[in-house]
Parts: C-alpha cells; structure tokens; sequence
C-alpha cells in the first residue's frame, strides 16, 4: 500500500498503544504530534483550535485508551473551549458543557489535543471552508481533504493525533477517510449519542470515528458507546462462505476508471479468499438520495432558523443558500420523506437475507481538485457534491452502519476507498468482516 | 407561495436574488414528494 512521503508518515497506532508496543512516553508522543501540527497545520488547516495542554482525566495513562491522543471535530461541545462548528456566528463563545462522545474519551483514559477543521456547519463535503480556510488532501495539496469531517482525517493522516471523531450525515466521515487513505466508521443509528454536537439534521446525525486500521476504529467506537460492556477487541472473520453483496443497480452505473478497477480488485480478491459474491438489487437508491436530500435540508433550515435571524451575512455563501433553500420545502414534503425513509430502510435490510455485508465503492470519484465543480464519471457530468455523496448517503437513511477501508490508488497516487455495510446493529459482524477484508487487501 | 417566500426573505435577511432558488426549492419538494407518496401508499393504502 503506498504511503504518505517519509517526512509526513506515522506508524502506530490505538492497538499498538493498548498492547504497549509503543516506546515513547506520552510527553514524547504529545511534543512529537504538536510539532507535526505547527509543521503542517498552517498549509493544511486541519486544526481550528489546538489545545496547548492535553485535555485528560487524573490518571488517564493507567486507563482503557493509555493516553490515545484524540482530535476532537469542532462540532462538539467541550466545556471551557470554544465550539465553531467552521463557522463564525459562534465567534467569542465557550461551550458550557461535553458533548457525550467525548466524555467517554476523557473518562476512558484519552487525552483530547484540540479541535478540527469541518465543512461549514457539516454542511457539506469538500470541507473547503471560507472561514478557517479550505483542508487539504495529504496526497495532493491541490485537492480537497473531503468532509465534512475532513480535519480529522487529516490529523489523522498527517500524525497529529492518534485517532479521530466525526459526525456523518451523508458521507461525512467515510469521504474523507476515503480521500485521505484512512479508516472510516459510521456506527449503526443512535449506537453513539449525538448528545452535545451541533446538529445539521438530526434524524440522519450519526457519531463516527477516523483511524489508521479497522481494529481501532472497533475499539474506539467501543469507548464510546454505552452498549458494550467492555472495549472492542476484534478478530478477523472468516471469509470462507461469506457472502459478498455487489449491487447490480446504482452504485457502479457511474464510476472514476481508477476506483471500479480497484473495486473490481477488492471483489476478486475476496472471491479468491472464500467469500461468495452475489448480485443483488437495492430499491429505489435514487427515491432513498432525494429523501436524505429534504430530511437535511429541513432540519437543517429549522435549526437555523432562530441562528440565522439577522445574521445570514456571517455565513458561507454556499451554507448560506443551502440553509435559505431548506426553508422553501413544505412541511407535508419533509413528513412524507420521514415516513418514505422507514419504508424505504425496511425494504433495503432484506439484502440481508440475501448476502452478509454490502460492498460498494465509497464514493465514484477520488478527491477532486479544490477549484473543480463539475467531473466527468462514465460520460455523466455531475456536480462535484453529488458525485461525493452517490455512494454513501442512502446508509445514513438506513440507519445501517457502514464503514470505509482504502483499497488502493488511482495512477496519479490518490486513495480510493472499499465501503462495506451491515445491517442495522450488527456492527460487530461488519467490523470482523471489514478486518479480514483488511488484511486480505492488504497481502 | 410567494408572499410567503417573501416574508422569509424578510425574516432572515436575504435579499431577492435567492428567490428563485427558493421557488426551486419548492418545484424540487414536489416532485419529490409524488415518489415519497408512492412508497406510503404502497403500505399503507392497501387497495
């Protein structure tokens, strides 16, 4: 697997430091992470605010995370520190509370080194911010990082933490671990409380984690939800006689040449590894994209309502007409697209009877370039937003989880992401599954 | 609609260029709707 140049690279990881394989000390990591973020943080913007002392509980190298350094998405809440979510109508405030998520990070022994870059609000994917500048692809400067929780991934990529938390409400952790070559996860619906972050919607807001390999991403999530009794460690599954679900419909109609060569890879290699490959049909994947599209717009519309009042001129001109246009649904649209979304996820959890995991691309395009608009996939001109969140929208309106690996690079060195789903709070089977896809992709 | 787009316009500020995207919007939502319909009629409308 290609890596990032030597000088940007990091080699360990959430595992490494649970097994004590790591030889530094937490003074030597902290001072090592902090001067990756002064090296890189100024181009890169990654950061919106870095902490100049770790944020931990007493005691916190003696707990379950041993002092895993966690960079945090400005869309929490963190009590005593400022919470943008990338915008600046929140200028001069501190929150007054800890969001969940992150309680559970300080209270099982992790130490938190500040707060990441987003898309304004998550409002979007390409997390180019107007405000704490555009977050840049590790592998190509020119590129966008992906979002909206593309700080994270690249804090992540380039070292500054050990791992990360995102939210995901269409795409938003799985595109930029997909970009930037990480591992994305978005647990199945209400798995990990969204209490204490910054709503975009809050009928598709789920709580994720970017890391360097699928073994953390299972023992983070585990930290942070209060349904396992104790953390994650998992083991790979077996593939033999597993079944592989590709859909015949939708997700490969319109795909980057680089990203089906790499995703018809991936299958053969789990076809040579034992997994049976089945075809199946996902229904109505365009009817399940235009629900997401005004359950977000209207929720988000509503919650800015009151926010926006006399101060729409301190946003983003893209967030800004997305959050007016939300306010033009009707609201008998935007209930028949909740009750639209429940027949919708019942329907698509019977592929389940049908094949363990749903494999798809994550997303049909790698990073694009950070002025580009509009791409060309299989003679199909979409916009760049719509072309980011083709593959991995419709799991938010599932509720199912859904988790990105990189499986490999286009001819120009960008990473492309394999996106395998479950069904709704079988996350663990998903995760074993995805490990032994990990390490089959990767021999 | 409109009237009612206006006074949206006027209670957050924006000024009239974003109108048309607002009546987008709302050509948007209804076509959207129609397959939303479809789907709960399926279930719940079984004739």
């Amino acid at each position: 697997m290609k890596q990032l140049p030597s000088n940007m690279g990091y080699s360990y990881t959430l595992r490494d430091l649970t097994y004590d394989r790591v030889k530094l000390s937490f003074s030597e990591r902290w001072n090592d992470q902090n001067s990756r973020i002064k090296l890189y943080n100024d181009k890169y913007h990654a950061y919106i605010t870095v902490f100049e002392k770790p944020l931990a509980v007493k005691g916190f190298l003696r707990k379950t995370l041993k002092g895993a350094i966690i960079a945090v998405k400005d869309i929490f809440h963190i009590e005593g520190y400022p919470t943008t979510a990338g915008s600046k109508l929140f200028n001069g405030k501190i929150s007054k509370t800890t969001a969940y998520a992150v309680k559970r990070i300080l209270q099982s022994g992790g130490v938190v080194n500040g707060k990441t870059n987003l898309h304004e609000f998550a409002f979007g994917v390409s997390n180019r911010n107007p405000h704490y500048g555009d977050c840049l692809n590790p592998f190509d400067a020119g590129r966008v990082s992906g979002g909206s929780s593309g700080g994270s991934a690249v804090a992540v990529a380039l070292g500054m933490c050990d791992a990360a938390l995102g939210t995901d409400t269409a795409g938003s952790v799985r595109i930029p671990a997909s970009f930037c070559g990480l591992v994305g996860f978005k647990p199945s619906q209400d798995l990990v409380s969204t209490e204490g972050t910054i709503p975009l919607s809050w009928s598709l807001d789920h709580v994720g984690v970017i890391c360097r390999t699928v073994w953390d991403a299972a023992f983070l999530t585990s930290v942070l939800s209060d349904s396992f009794k104790k953390p994650l460690s998992i083991k790979p599954a077996a593939l033999e006689g597993l079944k592989i679900g590709v859909p015949a419909n939708f997700f490969l109609d319109y795909l980057d040449d680089d990203v089906r060569r790499n995703f018809e890879k991936s299958i053969d290699k789990a076809g040579s590894g034992g997994c049976d490959v089945v075809k199946v049909v996902v229904e109505k994947p365009e009817t399940a994209a235009r629900c997401r599209f005004i359950i977000v717009h209207s929720e988000a519309a509503a919650h800015h309502l009151k926010l926006c009042s006399g101060k729409m001129d301190l946003y983003g001109d893209e967030v800004r007409q997305r959050i007016a246009s939300g306010l033009a649904i009707p609201a008998s649209v935007y209930l028949n697209a909740l009750r639209a979304r429940k027949i919708l996820r019942d329907r698509f959890r019977k592929i389940f009877k049908q094949c363990d995991v749903l494999a798809v691309p994550t997303t049909i395009i790698p990073a694009h370039r950070l002025e580009e608009e509009h791409v060309d996939v299989g003679g199909k001109l979409f916009d760049v937003r719509t072309a980011t969140l083709r593959n991995t929208e419709l799991f938010n309106v599932y509720g199912v989880p859904a988790v990105s690996i990189p499986n490999g690079f286009t001819k120009n060195g960008l990473p492309t992401g394999l996106q395998l789903i479950g069904d709704i709070f079988e996350d663990i089977k998903l995760l074993r599954i995805t490990y032994a896809f990990e390490r089959l992709l990767s021999s | 609609m409109e009237g009612y787009l206006r006074k949206l316009l006027e209670h957050t500020g924006l000024d009239d260029r974003v109108l048309t995207m607002l009546e987008q919007m709302a050509t948007k939502s209804v076509e959207a709707v129609k397959e939303f319909l479809e789907l709960v009629e399926d279930e719940t409308t079984p004739f």
